[in-house]
């Protein structure tokens, strides 16, 4: 029971972090990479490698961050042919459609959750930063007692892990930096085993 | 910062008129006004007798006649390219009308929508009549729209002109025209001249196209592609 | 408050625990905010939800977008894997939002106080409660049924959901009326004809636009109207980046416009085009030996005006191939051809020769215009019999079926029927389907299917008995039948009329109580079969918003109150049968009409979703979610099933029709005489073997060609939501995109030629004399038509329905002219099917 509790602080964090691991870059980027190296090496023992190389990619300079900005901005922001695009329903929907029908199922399961979109999030609702930070408040709610494995299990398995796979691979595909490369393959796996943990 | 443009292609256009009907939908635009309309014309003789249709829109040049007419800046461009209008600096004094060589401009004469004030039944008190069924909705309309007020005026008052804004309110969103949007045969594709990976450089690259009134040095953003 | 990003990370640090939201911590959000008990934003914006169009025959899967109660806006249904592609939708979706809404729409029950009827009787309507009308209505039947006439009653249809089950299916069954009379013979019973005896198909066909190289379109013009518009509007520019077009067409069309041939055919000369083209295949070789077969040495004896042996002949899948040859094609040459249909033979010769290269995914498309005339029947089969010859039929990339819809049927009324109602049932239908003159072979058997036209005869002239009341419901017949004016007289002369109708329409103007229906989009219930793309569907109509007026479903909810009624005064069987049908989830019994409504639709669809019944296709985990989705899709079309057995008599395809030569012969027995007189008494030319093969036949027209100079034609307007979209702002301002037309009028198009020779210029009002009627419009000088031919758009001319659609609603002036009060009423009479296309008559201009 008590490494239930422990592993289920460990999956929050890092849903946490891998969230703001897909903002636009900034100062605390430091932070929060460490901290998710940190959490990773606590359960997660194959990610811990990923893990370490991606704090060795920390940006060291000006010019290091204006790199990745410049990635980030490539791959997730456009406003058009983005290379990954970070949106669910661009890769559920037939045809890319933005706002399609899965974007009005998840703001239907955060509405559930009593929650809706915070208004200074300019994004669709099925953005990689909100679902990801939902599976964190899930497991957060569980945490606090509410009972929410099935919702994080249905989450996951209907709308998150089905497009973090390609989103993940146009990532890998796609990045001029190993900075998303590394993030995206560990955001494959870590979605991939605990859907895996859910299932059980 | 975009530079957002059209490209309408002529082979798969249907010449339906959904984008016309569509845009009146989205916009709220009241009868005899047409943000997005077309031309047509036939020559040759029977049989050898060609049918063209091209839809058109404001073009939201580069080189903007409206915008360097309007003596308040109501007719302005903004920082994506578009040539947007506010009503609230609109004097109404039309200067706009007469300089858009495209005739895509069109101002307000009369109280917009008078449909849904008239109080005419076509059989008394069996049928209703526009204002008894408008009285039902606290909007102007029944199927008014009221995604167009978040950045214009939801329906432009009498005084004043209006004209295409290439849906701005939903490119925000990160969605498309809802001319875009509603064409049967895709033949619209909207996106980022300046972005050399856009569908629509793509499509420009592809084939050649024109715009209408290349000789007016306008620089129209709206390019046609193949043929009807 | 929250905090900011770099104190939750440095507190994270810090304690090395994010999460832990020990007792009281809020979690730590960016993206997404708690909600403070206000509605979403999001959603509050809006909700799209399912519902079916069905402003044309394509019944598309759409959605309304609703927004606080309204609805805004309508798209197609992204889950549909036909039409919908992707949302899109054609123009004519957009109109119903100005239906619905329409101030024009009747907001009650009325009832006539001027007993004298007429176009120019003012009704005086004055509005009377649902329990009033319904009152009347159930008198009405108890009367009949008094009498031992309730076959007396007729129930007349137009357009319908499949919940017409109780409506026209139940209901005058258990009163005692045979006379369920659809509009479907208003639609093209005779194109369905070209598939019956060719393939043993009665139905619209889809086409496998995706897979073809050619198509050879017959009147048809599918970027307009016709079925399947949103997707041939959507694969269009591919299929014509792939593949070749040919368009025969007496008139411009978008279609045409955009073809890579236009055939712009002297109106009702297709059958010398099919069968020329069908000369053509035989006489190069081209037709598709793998389907059809070989002659048994290989050389090619189809030579112009030379017979064949059969016995030198092995057909495959095909039968009497040679006996055709000799019957009629060996003499069809395109020279022969371009004498009759004014075609260039040159321009014949490498449309068939193209199309036959292109074969098998090659598509020989059936339309109205080419059936839809007095001796259409043959020209359908010669037009769909190219595609036995190519081998197209039933194939990838050519004409094709539709996969099985798994519903189910609603219980039997049998148990429920008792003597009166038996004894009215064995009435033979009144509107003279199956008269020697009128055989209307529907599938093979005579007097199957509806005449719908020759009702306002039998009513006039009491033949085969009197009318004393009737029903009508979504439909127009004053205004969409030709030889409208008939109907007026025959409304007139009806005692008692009942009109369910969401306007003001031609046909409620005759009425004595007129009830106002829910709209098919926005209001109602139901559900509909179609198909495009490969992919059958099933579609809810579904009730998106709260209904504007008080209205009701025509189909279910008004039989219900009626039954109820009926009950009331002790006549209980037709509510006890209603009351049969419960929910399949709960087996509860309906205890109103929205709940009969709904427990009938569930009970049709529930092979759809019930997890528990087995079904192909989409699946869905209950009726929610159906529900919630608001279409099936089946799996993709099987090709080439049907090789095996095409269901003719023979089981081939049939160049030669043992399956119509057994129906005619029935039919011609049925009335001791033989099949040489049935051919003279439908107005057809051919005498002997001939009437088994598809065959050329001259077209018939009503009218002198020195009185009336100019062939009459009319066409669809990609507008039309079934003659009903009139009264919309958006159709008038928009009416030209229907090429050569103008906005805001009703224009009859003539080419430069006539006009000169007229002194008709653009904008002349003049009035179009036909030898059974006449109309007022405006000219069109246009060069999109044949000279020697007037063409008139479809659509215009109401007199009534709203003050859009009618110039003047008050003093019934009609905005142009309605074309059926122009056109004579006339018949293909071996489907039964009424005639608008090939000319069927000549016309005078007379400028005003």
């Amino acid at each position: 029971m008590a490494e239930a509790v422990t592993n289920n602080e460990i999956r929050a964090n890092v849903y946490k972090l891998l969230s703001l691991c897909y903002q636009q870059p900034d100062e605390d980027l430091g932070d929060i990479v460490v901290s998710l190296a940190e959490q990773l090496c606590k359960v997660y023992l194959e990610l811990a490698e990923p893990a370490g190389k991606l704090v060795q990619q920390l940006p060291e300079d000006a010019a290091a961050v204006q790199q990745l900005q410049v990635d980030h901005a490539k791959l997730f922001i456009g406003p058009f042919d983005l290379l990954a695009p970070p949106y669910g329903s661009v890769y559920l929907e037939e045809k890319r459609k933005v706002m399609g029908d899965t974007t009005m199922e998840v703001i239907a399961a955060y509405q559930e959750a009593g929650l809706q979109l915070d208004e200074n999030f300019k994004e669709p609702p099925d953005h990689i930063v909100a679902e990801l930070e939902f599976m964190y408040f899930l497991i957060f709610k569980e945490l606090q007692g509410e009972a929410t494995v099935s919702r994080q299990k249905r989450f996951l398995e209907r709308y998150l892990q089905p497009w973090a796979e390609p989103f993940c691979r146009k990532i890998i595909e796609n990045a001029a930096t190993d900075f998303y490369k590394i993030t995206a393959e560990i955001t494959r796996n870590f979605i991939r085993q605990d859907l895996e943990l859910l299932s059980r | 910062m975009p530079n957002y443009a059209m490209v309408i292609d002529l082979h798969k256009c249907a010449g339906c008129g959904a984008c016309a009907i569509a845009c009146k939908n989205e916009n709220n635009v009241p009868e005899g006004i047409y943000w997005a309309n077309y031309i047509h014309r036939t020559r040759g003789k029977f049989p050898n007798v060609r049918y063209e249709f091209i839809p058109t829109l404001c073009n939201h040049c580069e080189e903007a006649p409206c915008v360097k007419a309007c003596p308040v800046g109501a007719m302005h461009k903004d920082e994506n390219g578009l040539t947007l209008h506010d009503p609230s600096k609109c004097i109404g004094c039309k200067a706009c009308v007469v300089a858009d060589p495209y005739g895509v401009i069109y101002f307000n004469e009369e109280k917009p929508h008078e449909f849904w004030y008239d109080k005419e039944e076509a059989i008394e008190k069996i049928t209703s009549s526009g204002q008894e069924m408008g009285k039902n909705y606290d909007v102007p309309f029944p199927y008014y729209n009221p995604d167009r007020a978040k950045t214009y005026a939801g329906v432009r008052p009498k005084g004043v002109v209006e004209k295409c804004t290439m849906c701005d309110h939903r490119i925000k969103e990160g969605k498309v025209p809802y001319c875009v949007y509603s064409c049967p045969s895709g033949a619209r594709v909207f996106g980022d001249l300046d972005d050399p990976n856009s569908e629509v450089n793509k499509l420009l690259n592809q084939y050649s196209y024109f715009r209408l009134g290349e000789n007016f040095g306008t620089k129209p953003k709206v390019f046609y592609i193949r043929e009807f | 408050m929250k905090l900011s990003r770099r104190s939750f990370i440095k507190a994270s640090v810090a304690t090395g625990v994010i999460a832990a939201g020990a007792g009281g911590t809020k979690p730590m959000l960016q993206a997404l905010a708690e909600n403070s008990g206000k509605e979403n934003k999001q959603v509050s914006e809006g909700e799209w939800r399912p519902t079916v169009c069905q402003g044309c025959t394509t019944w598309c899967a759409v959605q309304v977008k609703v927004v606080n109660g309204r609805a805004v806006k309508v798209r197609g249904n992204p889950h549909s894997k036909a039409n919908n592609h992707d949302g899109k939708v054609c123009p004519r979706a957009h109109l119903s939002l100005q239906q619905v809404y329409d101030p024009d729409r009747i907001k009650t029950p009325m009832k006539r106080t001027n007993p004298k009827k007429g176009r120019n009787e003012d009704p005086q309507f004055v509005p009377i409660t649902w329990d009033e009308a319904i009152d009347e209505i159930a008198e009405k039947f108890l009367e009949l049924r008094k009498n031992n006439e309730p076959h007396k009653f007729v129930l007349m249809r137009g357009r319908y959901t499949y919940l017409r089950e109780i409506l026209y299916g139940a209901f005058p069954k258990l009163i005692g009326s045979p006379n369920s009379i659809s509009h479907s013979a208003l639609c093209a019973e005779a194109e369905k004809f070209g598939s019956y005896y060719t393939e043993h198909y009665w139905g619209y066909r889809d086409y496998d636009l995706r897979n073809t190289r050619y198509v050879i379109l017959w009147g048809a013009d599918p970027l307009a109207s016709n079925r399947q518009v949103p997707h041939a509007m959507n694969v269009w520019g591919e299929v014509m980046d792939r593949a070749k077009v040919a368009v025969i067409d007496p008139r411009l069309s978008v279609t045409a416009a955009k073809a890579d041939e236009w055939l712009p055919v002297i109106p009702g000369e297709d059958g010398a085009l099919a069968t020329a083209m069908a000369h053509v295949i035989l006489t190069e070789g081209l037709w598709n030996k793998s389907f059809v077969g070989d002659f048994v040495d290989g050389v090619n004896r189809f030579k112009q005006g030379e017979t064949v042996d059969p016995e030198t002949f092995q057909e495959n899948l095909t039968y009497g191939l040679v006996r055709w040859w000799n019957l009629e094609l060996k003499d069809r040459t395109p020279q022969w051809a371009e004498q009759k249909a004014g075609i260039p033979a040159e321009q014949i010769i490498r449309v068939a020769r193209e199309f036959a290269e292109a074969a098998p995914k090659a598509i020989s498309w059936l339309s109205p215009g080419t059936s839809m005339q007095v001796r259409g029947g043959y020209a359908a089969m010669a037009a769909h019999a190219l595609n036995g010859l190519v081998g197209s039929v039933d194939n990838v990339g050519g004409t094709i079926r539709s996969a099985k819809y798994p519903t189910q049927a609603i219980p039997s009324v049998e148990p429920f029927m008792d003597d009166i109602a038996k004894a009215g049932n064995k009435h033979h239908k009144v509107d003279q389907r199956g008269y020697k003159e009128f055989p209307a072979l529907k599938k093979g058997k005579s007097g199957k299917g509806v005449v719908t036209n020759r009702l306002a005869d039998a009513i006039l002239d009491e033949d085969p008995y009197e009318v004393k009341m009737a029903i009508g419901y979504w439909n127009n017949f004053t205004f969409s039948c030709a030889g409208a004016s008939r109907w007026e007289k025959a409304l007139e002369k009806l005692p008692f009329f009942v009109h369910i109708t969401t306007h003001p329409s031609e046909m409620a103007m005759f009425a004595d109580i007129v009830l106002p229906a829910a709209h098919h989009l926005y209001e109602r219930l139901g559900y509909i079969e179609s198909k495009a793309n490969t992919i059958s569907y099933i579609a809810m109509n579904q009730r998106v918003i709260e209904p504007v007026w008080d209205v009701r479903i025509d189909e279910t909810e008004i039989p219900w109150m009626i039954a109820e009624k009926l009950a009331e005064k002790g006549f209980t069987n037709v509510l006890d049968y209603f009351k049969s049908i419960k929910d399949p989830e709960t087996g509860k019994t309906p205890t109103n009409s929205w709940e009969f409504s709904e427990y009938v639709l569930k009970t049709m669809t529930q092979p759809i979703w019930d997890p528990a019944i087995k079904t192909e296709g989409d699946q869905f985990s209950g009726w929610e979610e159906f529900k919630k989705v608001g279409i099936w899709n089946s799996e993709p079309y099987k090709f080439r099933n049907k090789w095996k057995d095409f269901g003719t008599k023979t089981g081939k395809f049939e160049f030669y029709s043992e399956t119509l030569k057994a129906a005619l012969e029935h039919h011609a027995e049925k009335h001791n005489t033989n099949v040489d007189d049935i051919m003279k008494v439908t107005k057809y030319q051919a005498r002997g073997e001939l009437a088994f093969v598809p065959h050329y036949e001259e077209p018939f027209r009503w009218g002198d060609e020195k009185e009336y100079p100019f062939i009459f034609v009319e066409h669809r307007s990609r507008l039309n939501r079934e003659a009903r979209s009139a009264n919309c702002q958006w159709y008038q301002e928009f009416k030209d995109v229907d090429p050569g037309d103008e906005r805001w009028d009703d224009v009859a198009k003539i080419n430069p030629v006539d006009a000169g020779k007229l002194g008709l210029k653009t904008g002349d009002k003049i009035r179009l004399k036909s030898p059974t009627g006449e109309i007022e419009c405006t000219a069109k000088v246009w060069e999109g038509v044949r000279p020697g031919t007037i063409v008139k758009c479809y659509g215009q001319g109401h007199w009534a329905y709203g003050r859009i659609a009618a110039k003047d609603f008050k003093k019934r002036m009609p905005r142009g002219g309605n074309n059926n009060e122009l056109l004579p009423a006339d018949y293909e009479r071996l489907s039964g099917s009424t005639v608008r296309h090939g000319g069927v008559t000549r016309v005078k201009v007379e400028k005003l």
